[in-house]
């Protein structure tokens, strides 16, 4: 048995997932004096906190999109830090550059806190290292059993082919996929020998912020750079999905459009954003995959988050696991929405 | 089936119709006849008999994919359609099928004819998913649960066949219309009714297109969007009846009743059937189908007598029927669709006139010589029991499908009420992850102390998506309940609802019921405490009786 504690390892109020033990917050969503961060999506790195702890990935990239200034304590995979007699470390989630699960240990007792994370390796170099633990915080974004995705050279083949086949009409190709870690995932997974690849700004910026941070990425254009170029094949443009509809646009007719998202999965959600192809291509683990991280944690307690909680933990309880619904500030259904727009 | 489900997902992954068209030629230029037709119905028909429910499907598939049936359903509400769901859940093909469309629609009809059997309809069921991929399951699937729309439109369909067959899209429109059976004919056949093969067959009907006068229009508006449609000399206008649009066909002392869908109706409707078959010439009538005592009775009367097959004599005397008839497509076989409005008319006129019939009325023109007269009258439509104006011009040819540019229907406006959301559910197909279909509610009474919320009319239409986003993502942060895909909401939210008729229900807890709600706007000025009583609805009731 552990000692006896006041408040659990971490809690969520309402500010985020707090540790009281440490006084330091996992992913706020409200201002505090130190946050550690588990990955810079914006629905976990917000602006406003006094300290961040997280990776040099993440930290590179809040710099590029929250300000320079930022206070941050940058670490490696692995590393320990001791703050009130508790030991922070993160560990590869595989779900964007820099993402990370944060392990949390005190006398003894281990919860992990998952952020989002994704099974196996990707083209980008991301992958998922399963962690120990009594408690583990898992999101649930796609924790229905509809979710099941393909290998992703599969996905990337039908991108090539799709391209190529709109190469052949005379159409450009648009792939709208959220800025930080799908569009460089798509860069880095299609082949590069059918054509030019063209990024909106907000990609592009990325894209070089990481390139100069010493990552291997391959080379785009900017829409300008691309305006002044040769333009002998017709190119796949990628753009983030809030830039859909934009006066940019025009100077790529005709095109076709996809967007590369889990969410693709449904038709409905393909019809509804009206574009022409939907790539089933997530940065979250798909049904199996969430499974299979809570088996490969060990945990005798899970707390579920992000999606589809109520669900998934339901399934879980019935198939035996101590499980059950962490109410964040937003209910379930918000973050349905937010990933659906935002993140994925 | 390969090759069909390949053409569904060519459909599917493009929003340009000149792709899909294409895709369809494709298809028919490689697929066999038997498949040309399958596939032509499976696209143009109004749904068929499904083989089976689909709540028994998802039971059949529990039991191969190893998941709580809760699970299951709760998935389905998410993705909004059985057939997709149980795609994505079922296991790959251990097995490979090789049947055709058309050879799978046989097999449907032998699992239909397996009813009493269900253990083996859900062996024949499972060994048919053993043999089936992700892609052609969903088809599948679709075929079975029925409801066969992949969102094609009729249109396409015709234009890619008129491209395939190297003939007129009004030909194959015409091979397509009215009854056919897909069990019974061949491709062959089936064109073959695009050249008056089948006495039977009906014209497509010719729609008119809704006048937009704004949503709270007040008469200067109406004038101004009347005014734009040229000198009012050059229009026929005519009362739009509340009843349902039907084709009174008599071709070699046959006669036929259709109705707008497509649907054969004669057996519902043998008073007006001896009406035409007492025609002494070749003849084909659009029409209104209206119950009629006295004079135009409301539309719930005209709802005993359809659906209803062989009406007994005391349902005819009790709810009498006329076709009124607006316009004349046919006379001793000749097409008068090409002919103007004022020519077909006068033809209209003479036959009319020649049979003074009882039961086949000509629909009146209305006589007045400004627009300013118009919206006078307009105002008294229910008066007449009319629901506005159709205003068509002298010059228009009958053409197919709703056009824009020579009809117009100009309604009343809708009775309304201010009203708040107070549950919502999630949508299906296209806004399966989406809470987008509400119920409203008013106050119970005008007394601030005792009155309550009553839920009154469920609306879905006449928000746009980007409304519906924002209602969604209201629904999720202000939930109070949830029982399955519906939640009680915290009632903030005010719409303001149309309608187009309102009656007493005992059947309904407000005590009314209301035909075709729909949201005409949203009222973020308005706070909960100012909507609609109950008080309004009676209001709107009374003053319908009185007509004014
Ligand atoms: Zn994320
Ligand atoms: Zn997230």
């Amino acid at each position: 048995m552990h000692s006896i504690r006041r408040h659990p390892l971490l809690e969520f109020n309402s500010n985020g997932i707090y540790c009281a033990q440490a006084d330091v917050y996992i992913d706020p969503w409200r201002k505090v004096d130190r946050a550690l961060i588990t990955h810079a999506h914006a629905d976990h790195a917000r602006y406003g906190m006094k300290h961040y702890l997280t990776t040099s990935g993440s930290a590179l990239i809040m710099r590029e999109r929250i300000g320079q200034s930022l206070s941050i304590e940058t670490t490696k995979y692995g590393q320990k830090h001791t703050i009130g007699g508790v030991t922070f470390s993160f560990h590869p989630a595989g779900h964007v550059l820099g993402s990370a699960m944060i392990r949390v240990e005190h006398k003894g007792e281990v919860w992990v806190a998952s952020g989002d994370y994704k099974i196996g390796h990707d083209s980008f170099g991301n992958h998922f290292e399963p962690i120990p633990c009594h408690t583990f915080i898992t999101e649930s974004t796609f924790g229905l059993p509809v979710f099941r995705w393909k290998e992703e050279s599969e996905v990337f083949d039908e991108i090539n082919t799709w391209w190529k086949k709109n190469q052949s009409m005379g159409y450009t190709s648009i792939v709208y996929a959220y800025s930080l870690g799908k569009a460089q995932r798509v860069l880095q997974g299609i082949d590069p020998s059918i054509g030019p690849v063209v990024c909106h700004s907000a990609v592009q910026k990325l894209n070089q912020a990481i390139y100069s941070a010493g990552y291997s990425i391959h080379s785009s254009n900017s829409f300008t750079e691309w305006k002044e170029g040769p333009k002998d094949t017709l190119p796949l443009v990628i753009a983030p999905p809030a830039s859909a509809d934009g006066p940019w646009m025009k100077n790529h007719k005709p095109y076709v459009t996809a967007i590369a998202s889990g969410w693709m999965a449904l038709r409905g959600n393909r019809r509804r954003r009206n574009v022409d192809r939907g790539f089933v291509l997530s940065d979250h683990a798909d049904w199996n995959g969430l499974l299979f991280a809570i088996e490969q944690s060990q945990a005798n307690q899970v707390l579920v988050t992000h999606g589809y909680s109520q669900l998934f933990s339901q399934y879980l309880i019935e198939q035996g696991w101590y499980a059950h619904v962490a109410e964040t500030a937003f209910s379930d259904g918000f973050h349905e929405v937010e990933e659906n727009q935002v993140t994925e | 089936m390969k090759d069909f489900s390949a053409l569904v997902r060519k459909v599917d992954q493009t929003t340009k119709t000149s792709l899909r068209r294409e895709a369809l030629v494709q298809y028919f230029s490689a697929c066999s006849d038997s498949d040309k037709v399958w596939c032509i119905a499976l696209f143009t028909k109004n749904t068929r008999k499904r083989p089976m429910p689909s709540q028994r499907l998802r039971e059949i598939a529990s039991d191969i994919v190893n998941l709580p049936p809760w699970l299951i359903d709760e998935s389905k509400s998410i993705v909004g359609d059985t057939a997709e769901t149980l795609a994505l859940l079922l296991p790959e093909p251990t097995e490979r099928s090789y049947k055709t469309l058309s050879e799978w629609m046989v097999w449907l009809e032998s699992l239909k004819a397996l009813k009493e059997e269900p253990e083996r309809q859900e062996h024949a069921i499972k060994e048919a998913w053993r043999g089936l991929n992700a892609e052609e399951r969903f088809v599948f699937n679709k075929l079975i649960t029925g409801g066969f729309r992949l969102g094609i439109a009729t249109r396409t369909v015709i234009k890619a066949l008129a491209r395939y067959q190297e003939c007129e899209e009004s030909q194959i429109a015409l091979a397509l219309s009215g009854q056919w059976d897909p069990m019974q004919l061949t491709f062959e056949e089936l064109m073959a009714r695009g050249q008056g093969s089948d006495l039977s067959i009906p014209y497509p009907f010719y729609l008119a297109y809704p006048l937009h006068t704004g949503p709270k229009a007040n008469d200067e508006d109406q004038q101004k969007a009347l005014k734009d449609l040229g000198a009012i000399a050059d229009y026929q206008i005519e009362w739009k009846w509340d009843g349902i649009r039907g084709q009174l066909i008599h071709r070699k002392d046959k006669v036929f009743l259709w109705s707008r869908g497509s649907e054969l109706i004669s057996d519902s409707f043998p008073d007006l059937i001896s009406a035409g078959e007492s025609f002494n010439q070749d003849v084909v009538l659009d029409g209104e189908i209206v119950a009629y005592m006295d004079t135009i009775e409301p539309f719930e009367q005209l709802q005993r007598r359809l659906g209803r097959k062989q009406p007994s004599k005391n349902m005819m005397n009790k709810v009498p029927v006329r076709f009124i008839a607006y316009d004349i497509l046919e006379i001793n076989g000749q097409d008068l669709r090409k002919e103007p409005l004022k020519a077909r008319r006068n033809y209209l006129e003479q036959f009319i006139n020649q049979h003074q019939l009882e039961k086949v009325m000509i629909s009146d023109t209305i006589k007045v010589n400004t627009w300013s007269h118009l919206v006078g009258l307009h105002k008294q439509s229910r008066q007449y029991k009319a629901e506005g104006f159709m205003i068509k011009s002298i010059e228009s040819t009958y053409r197919e499908g709703r056009k824009r540019g020579d009809w117009w229907k100009w309604k009343v406006n809708p009775m309304t009420v201010d009203a708040v959301l107070l549950y919502a559910n999630r949508g299906s197909g296209r806004r399966a992850n989406l809470y987008s279909d509400y119920t409203f509610a008013v106050w119970s009474s005008d007394d601030k102390k005792t009155r309550t919320l009553l839920p009154f009319a469920k609306a879905y239409s006449g928000l746009t998506d980007k409304e519906i986003t924002e209602v969604d993502k209201f629904v999720k942060k202000n939930t109070k309940e949830r029982f399955g895909p519906v939640r009680s909401v915290i009632p903030k939210l005010v719409m303001e609802i149309g309608f187009e008729d309102i009656r007493k229900s005992t059947r309904h807890k407000s005590g009314f019921a209301v035909r075709f709600p729909r949201i005409m706007r949203w009222r973020k000025d308005k706070p909960l405490d100012e909507i609609d009583s109950m008080n309004r609805l009676q209001h709107l009731l009374d003053d319908k009786q009185d007509g004014g």
